[in-house]
């Protein structure tokens, strides 16, 4: 009888996963449908009801950034470009939009980019989005498990020699793709972009606090603290560093 | 009737037999005994009455070329029942020298046999100039010439001049002529257009013409000449009509034959050029070698502009000369307060009234980079006027520009233009600005692994999950392996077993001794097995607590007393007995690891 419950609870689960995949797919065509006909307002809200039926696809996050690109909403145009950065980082289309968005920015705020030599060492942690990083630690971290079952069942010393390297090897593959996934994902999480026309940055997490400077939409920040709905965040400039409090809608994390 | 055939046959073969004993006849004749340089004659070798004949193989032609041939023709004729035939090898030649000029003795096999032609002299004298007054005459009597023409001949370094050369005929079947040849050096020239042809009054009388157009540009000052030019012609000039036969009959090819193909050079007179240095004085120093008569105009838009967009400088320079060199003075990429790119240029030229025109468009982005900026400065060009013997210096601007306060920092990205290095190519000229358009295919769902966390739990517990049953398992087959173990592990199941067995016996006098044999079994094995010891080794020294040790001995003794003395006395009550047993068993099991 439990058995019974239980393959009907599965076919029930994948029944209603695959709809949700049907109604995401079509709500996605829909949305490509409307930017053709440069209805971009409806792309946006077609592409968001895509978003909430499940589909997060590199293609969803960068056409939704078109849409508020065309829209004129250059905030979430680049919060979207970088979410879209972030599973697909090899993708030029990304990259160039990206970049055309940001230098319609009014503040000159930029992320500071990493040194190229930096880049060419660690060339996997740029080169692969989060989603491969992660693929690739689960990988390597069943393999190493597997390769130390084969090991201790092993009665051969030759294998047992061998898997041990095997399992070894692979523990330190998983414990770096790890790492890299970490700090990406705290990394993106962690990074904010003014969606609103202009927010002012106040000095403590209330509007009674003295407003230190404006940011325009588009600025990139790092988002750095949380208290109700304020968030803290903190602006890095060539002159130095900049720190305040704003309402936590005038601002969207990419993660 | 059959008698008639026989004698038809035999007339024929003796008509062959006597055509075969034939003598041959090799002969080696001239169309002339004198020409010109820039004429041409007909060399043909006749062989008669010869059966097989190879090609000839011309002597020693020291001061002639062949221009066309060898040519073949033959001929078979039967006359009076006598059969001749004849084979002709004609060549065109042309003298490339004067003078008293022979043509080598020629060789030709006939029949297998070798036979030498004479030689030939030749009178060849210098070619006849070509003029209006003294046309050359062809063979037919007709007139071609050649005749070279410039604009001018009195000209500056640099100066364009306009060069005709046409081919005039009157009265000639011309049937084909090669682009003409220019013998020059000191100039650059370049064709222009196609050949013209069709018919004008030249000096007094109608020709036909055909012309080419070049235009020469000096390279240098001096006395240069340029040509003669040169063309090579066909023409069809009719056969003599003394040399053929009227009646059709005896020479059947002949009869449809009019023509035959002459082939001429041509030669015009040289043209000489009075070429003058450009004057050094007033050179102005902008001036790039520009010579001809321009005009330039220019424009920027839009006219007010925020710090950051771009204007166009758009300049057209027109006029006639050579465009080629005329550059327009533009401002270099290091102009104060603009980002200035490569001018685009486009070109374009035309031949009116034999001149060459030309205009040059430029457009160049100027980007200003400070509300600073007034004005674009002026644009310049300068040349050397030969209407007027002096140099021009053409100024366009300087243009006055509004530069307003940008809200917005604009920054140049590489994909809106590239910036120009000094000396480098034209850029690449950006149309329009827009972002890439969007993907139509939704791709995989990047995040659901991320966001199902249940599928991320089972992949990192899934593992270790399966390494730790298989550790299990290697352990258990490992313990199982080792006899000790086994027996320490089966050790308590055989007593109780023991017990079972004396349970079933307990009460019946006859079992007794069987009864007592299973309650010390159950203990003495149970001891043996734990402790992995030889069975019949127990003793109650093995036990080492000492409270258990003497309860053993206690209930060994009490067992041996009831196998020997039966169910006698409190003691060895079988219930009693068994109950002692199995406590003590358990006591063991507690005590003995």
């Amino acid at each position: 009888m439990k058995k019974i419950l239980s393959m009907l609870f599965i076919i029930a689960f994948a029944a209603a996963a695959k709809a949700s995949s049907f109604e995401a797919a079509k709500y996605f065509a829909q949305g490509n449908s409307a930017y053709t006909n440069q209805n971009y307002q409806e792309a946006i809200t077609c592409y968001t009801r895509s978003a909430k039926e499940g589909l997060s696809s590199p293609a969803l996050n960068y056409n939704l950034a078109n849409a508020y690109y065309k829209s004129g909403d250059l905030g979430n145009a680049i919060a979207y470009y970088r979410k879209a950065e972030l599973f697909a980082p090899r993708d030029a289309d990304t990259s160039a939009n990206l970049s055309r968005a940001l230098s319609q920015t009014e503040d000159n705020i930029a992320r500071k980019e990493v040194p190229s030599a930096l880049r060419s060492f660690f060339f996997l942690y740029f080169y692969l989005g989060i989603m491969e990083q992660l693929t690739v630690a689960i990988a390597s971290w069943i393999v190493a498990w597997l390769a130390l079952s084969v090991f201790i069942i092993s009665r051969k010393p030759g294998l047992r020699s061998a898997m041990i390297k095997f399992a070894i090897f692979f523990f330190v593959i998983a414990a770096l793709f790890s790492a890299s996934f970490l700090h990406k994902y705290y990394d993106a999480s962690h990074q904010g972009v003014i969606v609103a026309e202009e927010a002012g940055i106040h000095s403590g997490p209330d509007a009674s606090y003295t407003e230190i400077f404006i940011l325009k939409n588009g600025s990139e920040v790092k988002v750095t603290g949380k208290e109700g709905s304020w968030v803290k965040i903190m602006v890095s400039q060539e002159e130095g560093s900049q720190a305040g409090w704003l309402e936590s809608s005038q601002i969207k994390t990419i993660l | 009737m059959k008698n008639t055939m026989k004698i038809k046959v035999f007339f024929l073969t003796m008509m062959l037999a006597l055509g075969a004993l034939a003598e041959v006849k090799v002969s080696a004749t001239c169309s002339r005994k004198a020409i010109s340089m820039d004429e041409s004659l007909r060399y043909t070798i006749t062989v008669e009455d010869a059966k097989n004949v190879s090609p000839p193989q011309l002597g020693e032609k020291d001061g002639f070329r062949v221009i066309m041939g060898p040519s073949q023709s033959s001929n078979i004729s039967i006359v009076n029942g006598v059969q001749s035939s004849s084979k002709e090898f004609s060549y065109e030649l042309q003298a490339t020298k004067t003078g008293k000029l022979t043509i080598g003795e020629a060789k030709i096999k006939a029949d297998g046999k070798t036979y030498n032609l004479p030689k030939i002299n030749i009178d060849v004298a210098e070619a006849r100039k070509s003029s209006a007054d003294s046309p050359a005459t062809t063979e037919t009597g007709g007139e071609l010439f050649l005749e070279l023409d410039a604009s001018t001949t009195n000209t500056f370094v640099g100066e364009q001049i306009f060069l005709t050369i046409t081919l005039y005929y009157k009265d000639v079947n011309l049937s084909g002529a090669n682009q003409p040849e220019l013998q020059f050096t000191g100039f650059n020239a370049q064709d222009i257009g196609n050949y013209q042809q069709d018919r004008q009054r030249y000096r007094g009388q109608i020709y036909n013409y055909i012309r080419f157009q070049k235009l020469i540009i000096p390279l240098k000052a001096g006395k240069l000449s340029i040509g003669p030019a040169s063309m090579r012609v066909s023409v069809n000039v009719p056969v003599s009509r003394r040399s053929r036969s009227r009646d059709p009959f005896d020479d059947p090819f002949s009869f449809f034959q009019n023509y035959r193909t002459v082939e001429k050079n041509v030669l015009s007179e040289p043209l000489v050029f009075n070429v003058k240095n450009l004057p050094s004085q007033n050179k102005p120093k902008d001036f790039k070698g520009a010579v001809g008569r321009f005009a330039l105009s220019a424009e920027v838009t839009p006219q007010k502009v925020k710090e950051g967009e771009p204007v166009t400088l758009k300049a057209t320079l027109t006029g006639i000369g050579n465009i080629d060199q005329a550059v327009l003075n533009l401002a270099s990429t290091n102009t104060a307060g603009f980002t200035v790119y490569d001018p685009v240029v486009d070109k374009k030229t035309s031949v009116a009234d034999g001149q060459l025109k030309g205009i040059k468009n430029y457009s160049q982005m100027w980007v200003p980079l400070s509300t600073d900026v007034k004005e674009l400065p002026a644009v310049s060009f300068s040349y050397f006027d030969t209407a007027k013997n002096d140099y021009e210096t053409l100024t366009a601007g300087p243009f006055p520009l509004t530069v307003e306060r940008s809200a917005q920092s604009q920054k140049v990205t590489v994909s809106e233009a590239i910036p120009v290095q000094r000396g480098g190519s034209p850029t690449i000229k950006i149309l329009n600005q827009d972002i890439f358009g969007i993907k139509l295919e939704s791709g995989e769902d990047a995040l659901s692994s991320i966001r199902d966390k249940r599928l991320l739990i089972i992949f990192a517990i899934l593992p270790p999950v399966i390494f730790l049953l298989c550790a299990l398992l290697a352990y258990k087959r490992s313990k199982e392996e080792d006899p000790s173990f086994k027996r320490k592990s089966q050790a308590y199941s055989v007593a109780e077993q023991n017990l079972k067995k004396a349970r079933k016996l307990k009460g019946k006098p006859e079992a007794i001794k069987d009864f007592c044999g299973y309650l010390s079994a159950a203990l003495n094995d149970y001891v043996a097995d734990t402790l992995n010891l030889p069975k019949g080794s127990i003793s109650a020294d093995t036990i080492e607590d000492a409270e258990l040790k003497k309860e053993w001995q206690d209930l060994m003794t009490r067992i041996e007393m009831a196998r020997f003395a039966g169910n006698y006395g409190p003691k060895c009550d079988n219930d009693q007995l068994l109950s002692d047993t199995s406590r003590l068993l358990k006591e063991l099991r507690r005590t003995l690891k």
